[in-house]
């Protein structure tokens, strides 16, 4: 690396600013201090108090905090959002690495259709969420209409995905798998790549047979990536919005509604700011965290690595 | 059974996972497609049309006419140019400087930078929301802009700085030696050379801005200013079961740039996920 | 045209890791000089702060007189050569050698001239159109050295430019940039780790060694006269033996005697100096080619012998190479020594203290058969144990 003092020698002041790091990355940090660092305190510091959505007078509380864990809703939102995310995370990644492999093995046997299959998953990817609820909200339609109703249920009967409430975080949940699977399926798709091949093939000499393989050879190889995608899955499936929005809005009652719907719907529809910043908080805390066990990892694996 | 059989019979496992996978991906997308291309009554048919045998493409046409999706579609068109534009702008000389500079505090630095990737956008909306109003940026494409290119800024500077640092520092000596000084040495050497990269990062940035739902959800509330995305939470909200086919092909023509900017580019993205999202 | 001169440059990264101590050195106007050493003895960090791209921490560095510590490389008007060439791969073969006097604003025709000079100098003119990835190894690194004639510096600086190249490819290159130097005569400074294109190629030869130079001088006597252990088993090859002795005094002649091995040292100037080893132990050091079977030789008179079992026997054409093993202990092992077995891959471990011997095609040798071989005793060396330093 270039060393400090360069001045001499330099002929434009542009050229001499330039020279050091922190003109590239002013810009950058001005953005993000404006649009995360000054939101994130003010989250924190509306959370205690009782404020309005719209401005107008307050004061200083733990009030929103204590309400907040008093509320009936808080536990069930708890539940909702614990349920949502550990059915999500856990199917997601298993059928992307499922669908990872599939895809892999038929590439090297040169089998042309996994990539249209691999396109089909990624399309997934590439729809904006709140139409994913839209679309599902279209194939959960619960009369006798309804395409998955048909598929699904005996004559006469109709399934009511999104009306009963256990049913409809089910609903929504699968839909959620549907979304997100794609993003599991590249990054693992990726690790397999990486695997290198002669250990594989050392371990088919040494007489192992597939599961094997795959249990004692391939997956720890690829721990580290399913690490990373555990992480990065989860945290999104904390910060679902839109998808529900669109397909529950989050009823029937609150049994679909998660934590960043609840974060909205008592702001904007129970005009609660102060336990609205608190939940914020609440999910806040929870990405921070999530984000620092992974930072963890990854310095621990640039050590070894 | 000998090798060959039994290689055969994977082949058989294979295909037949493809056809499963792809009907489940595909499905929906296909279900909403036939359901905007039904009349009224086939709407409501029992047991439901899979496909109809007379496709009504003046669905559409309806569409076009009689919502403002053409509105939304351009509208998201402008957010999403300008997100990109000024993404590239503040994230390309920030990983240049990440990537070719050392300084203390840098790894805290990259680290708070991924933290910010982690955080929902539900999380800093509502601050921001505070924050538009009083200075009246609410409604505003401006404002709107920077917050979708906050949201996309981290992982695009990460993205960008693990592709340079595929670029061998010895370039940028090289011109150095040769008498270039720093902001040369990027403009003419590093830049040209990084440029599918930027222009993969640029493609990455389109598609997320394409689905981002909450920043314009919480900061606009003017309909003539609403992206494909709001717009079709507004139709739906004003649809009920009698006008499900036109919703359906609000749906298809709100995703159809997409899915065919991807389906065109799709190698692309695959390469830049893949090299990119190893490393997190 | 400049000569360069270094004046007790150190080079300290961080807290306390010195890469680069107290160098100084004198490089003249059109002189080749190579600096040679293991991996991260710092002859990289020495080129580098030569050429700018690295702070100088302590000490000052001239380039044709004037003091350039604090000028970019820009101002130095050095030329640098890169171990992996760096050409700008957006661009074709005649801009990436025009692109510094395009920096410059140097008028086009002149760049016109100089870009196709160079482009002859090198026999790549068909090459100009072209860009890099549609390059052979050998072209890209024309290229890249057609980009350091053109600027027409004061003083070329490569690093490590032929590491990238195949054996054959290597060769050949060597004495193209050889004859290059030749030609425009400007004052060269070349790094490698490889001690036969040190020799080959340099005026003189810079040894280095975790920062600290060793030696300087010109390739034959840099052979002949190693003033330490280090640079006598890493210059020349394979390496020199080394071997525990004693030192005997006998009437008026000093041996030196090891096993059943008496070697009478020649009279030299400053036997007085070796007095003190007189009855003590040294280090003997001869290299492979100075030992030959006895049968080959006529006149036996007063030389030395040594019979040996040759474990393994390498037979390369014009050459015969015997390995062999000596009685426990005689074998010296020093620091420096297992430095540069480390370097080289020799003597790994397992494989025991085995010491080389170059004989003629013709011995007629064979493994795990005696043969007694004749040691040239006016071309042995001696260390001191414990400094290192050469004494005879």
């Amino acid at each position: 690396m270039l060393g400090k003092k360069r001045t001499a020698g330099r002929s434009t002041w542009s050229e001499i600013v330039t020279d050091y790091p922190v003109p590239w990355l002013l810009p950058l940090g001005a953005i993000l201090g404006a649009t995360f660092l000054y939101p994130i305190f003010e989250i924190a510091r509306l959370s205690f108090t009782d404020a309005g959505l719209m401005g107008g007078g307050y004061s200083y509380t733990f009030e929103s905090y204590l309400s907040l864990l008093r509320s009936p809703y808080f536990a069930n939102m708890l539940k909702v959002t614990a349920i949502f995310v550990s059915f999500s995370v856990v199917f997601q990644m298993l059928f992307g690495f499922l669908i990872a492999l599939v895809v892999d093995q038929g590439v090297k046997r040169g089998l042309r259709v996994s990539i249209v299959t691999r396109t089909a998953v990624l399309s997934a990817w590439a729809i904006p969420g709140v139409i994913i609820g839209i679309i599902w909200s279209i194939l959960y339609e619960q009369s006798a209409a309804g395409i998955l109703n048909h598929v699904l249920s005996s004559p006469g009967q109709t399934i009511p995905f999104l009306s009963d409430p256990q049913l409809a975080l089910a609903s929504v949940t699968v839909a959620n798998i549907w979304r997100g699977t794609a993003f599991s399926m590249i990054l693992i798709y990726a690790g397999l790549q990486t695997l290198p091949s002669d250990v594989m093939e050392a371990a088919r000499v040494d007489g192992a047979n597939a599961w094997q393989r795959l249990f004692r050879v391939m997956l720890p190889l690829l721990a580290p990536i399913l690490f990373i995608d555990l992480v990065v899955v989860s945290i999104e499936t904390f910060n679902t919005f839109d998808m529900v929005l669109a397909l529950t809005g989050g009823g029937p009652g609150r049994s679909t509604e998660v934590v960043a719907l609840s974060i909205y719907n008592q702001i904007f529809r129970q005009f609660n700011l102060g336990q609205g910043a608190a939940t914020a908080v609440l999910l806040l805390t929870i990405n921070i965290v999530v984000t620092f066990v992974y930072i963890r990892f990854l310095e621990r694996s640039e050590e070894v690595g | 059974m000998g090798k060959a059989g039994k290689e055969r019979l994977i082949k058989a496992g294979l295909y037949l996972a493809y056809a499963v996978v792809t009907l489940f991906f595909l499905f929906p997308i296909f279900w909403v497609l036939s359901t905007s291309l039904k009349s009224v009554p086939q709407l409501f048919a029992t047991p439901p049309i899979w496909f109809p045998l007379d496709p009504r493409f003046e669905n559409y046409a309806y569409v076009f006419t009689n919502t403002p999706i053409v509105r939304y579609l351009f509208n998201s068109a402008l957010i999403v140019l300008l997100t990109v534009v000024f993404t590239l702008l503040v994230s390309v000389p920030a990983a240049y400087g990440f990537s070719r500079y050392t300084f203390r505090y840098k790894k805290p630095t990259l680290m708070m930078v991924l933290v910010f990737q982690m955080i929902s956008p539900v999380v800093i909306s509502i601050p921001l929301y505070r924050m538009f109003v009083e200075l009246g940026l609410l409604n505003n494409y401006a404002g709107l802009v920077v917050a979708y290119s906050a949201v996309v800024l981290p992982f695009t500077t990460w993205f960008l700085k693990g592709y340079f640092d595929t670029i061998p520092y010895e370039m940028d000596e090289a011109a150095i030696v040769d008498g270039a000084s720093r902001w040369q040495a990027f403009w003419r050497i590093l830049l040209p050379v990084c440029a599918p990269g930027i222009a993969t990062a640029a493609i990455l940035v389109a598609i997320l801005s394409w689905s981002q739902f909450v920043i314009p959800f919480i900061l606009l509330d003017d309909a003539a200013l609403y992206p494909v995305s709001i717009g079709l939470v507004n139709l739906q909200s004003n649809a009920d079961a009698i006008t499900l086919h036109y919703l359906s092909a609000a749906s298809i023509v709100a995703i159809a740039p997409v899915i065919g900017v991807f389906v065109l580019l799709q190698r692309y993205i695959v390469n830049a996920l893949t090299s990119g999202a190893v490393k997190g | 045209m400049a000569g360069v001169v270094m004046e007790e440059v150190t080079k300290v990264y961080g807290e306390d890791v010195v890469a680069v101590r107290d160098m100084s050195l004198d490089i003249q106007d059109g002189e080749f000089a190579v600096f040679v050493g293991p991996s991260g003895c710092g002859k990289s960090t020495a080129l580098r702060m030569i050429a700018g791209l690295e702070d100088i921490t302590s000490g000052k560095v001239y380039i044709d007189n004037r003091l350039v510590n604090d000028l970019p490389p820009r101002d130095r008007d050095i030329a640098m050569v890169f171990q992996n060439y760096a050409l700008y791969p957006h661009m074709n073969v005649r801009d990436n050698l025009g692109f510094a006097l395009k920096i410059r604003k140097v008028d086009r025709s002149e760049i016109k001239r100089r870009v196709e000079e160079a482009a002859r100098l090198l026999s790549i003119e068909e090459l100009l159109d072209r860009k890099p990835k549609a390059l052979s190894g050998g072209q890209r690194q024309r290229v890249a050295l057609g980009r350091a004639i053109v600027r027409e510096p004061n003083v070329f600086l490569m690093d490590e430019p032929l590491s990238n190249l195949d054996a054959k490819l290597r060769v050949h290159m060597r004495t193209e940039i050889r004859k290059l130097h030749n030609r425009t005569g400007t004052t060269n400074i070349y790094v490698t780790h490889d001690q036969t294109e040190a020799m080959t190629m340099a005026d003189r030869v810079v040894v280095l060694r975790e920062g600290i130079v060793q030696q300087v001088a010109s390739p034959q006597e840099m052979y002949e006269r190693p003033t330490n252990v280090f640079v006598a088993g890493f210059i020349g090859s394979p390496a020199m033996n080394f071997i525990r002795a004693r030192m005997e005094k006998h009437n008026r002649s000093l041996d030196i005697v090891f096993g059943d091995t008496t070697i009478p040292l020649p009279r030299e100037r400053h036997w007085k100096e070796l007095d003190g080893y007189v009855n003590g132990e040294v280090m003997l050091g001869i290299r492979p080619e100075h030992m030959q079977d006895a049968r080959l030789v006529e006149n036996m008179q007063g030389s030395a012998t040594l019979d040996v079992k040759p474990q393994v026997v390498e037979s390369v054409g014009h050459e015969k190479y015997l390995y062999f093993e000596l009685p426990e202990g005689l074998t010296a092992r020093t620091r420096s020594i297992e430095e540069i077995e480390a370097d080289t891959g020799r003597n790994e471990e397992g494989s025991g203290d085995m010491l080389v011997a170059r004989v003629s095609p013709e011995a007629k040798v064979r493994e795990s058969e005696e043969v007694k071989l004749v040691v040239d005793t006016g071309k042995v060396h001696l260390f001191d144990l414990e400094t290192e330093k050469a004494i005879f």
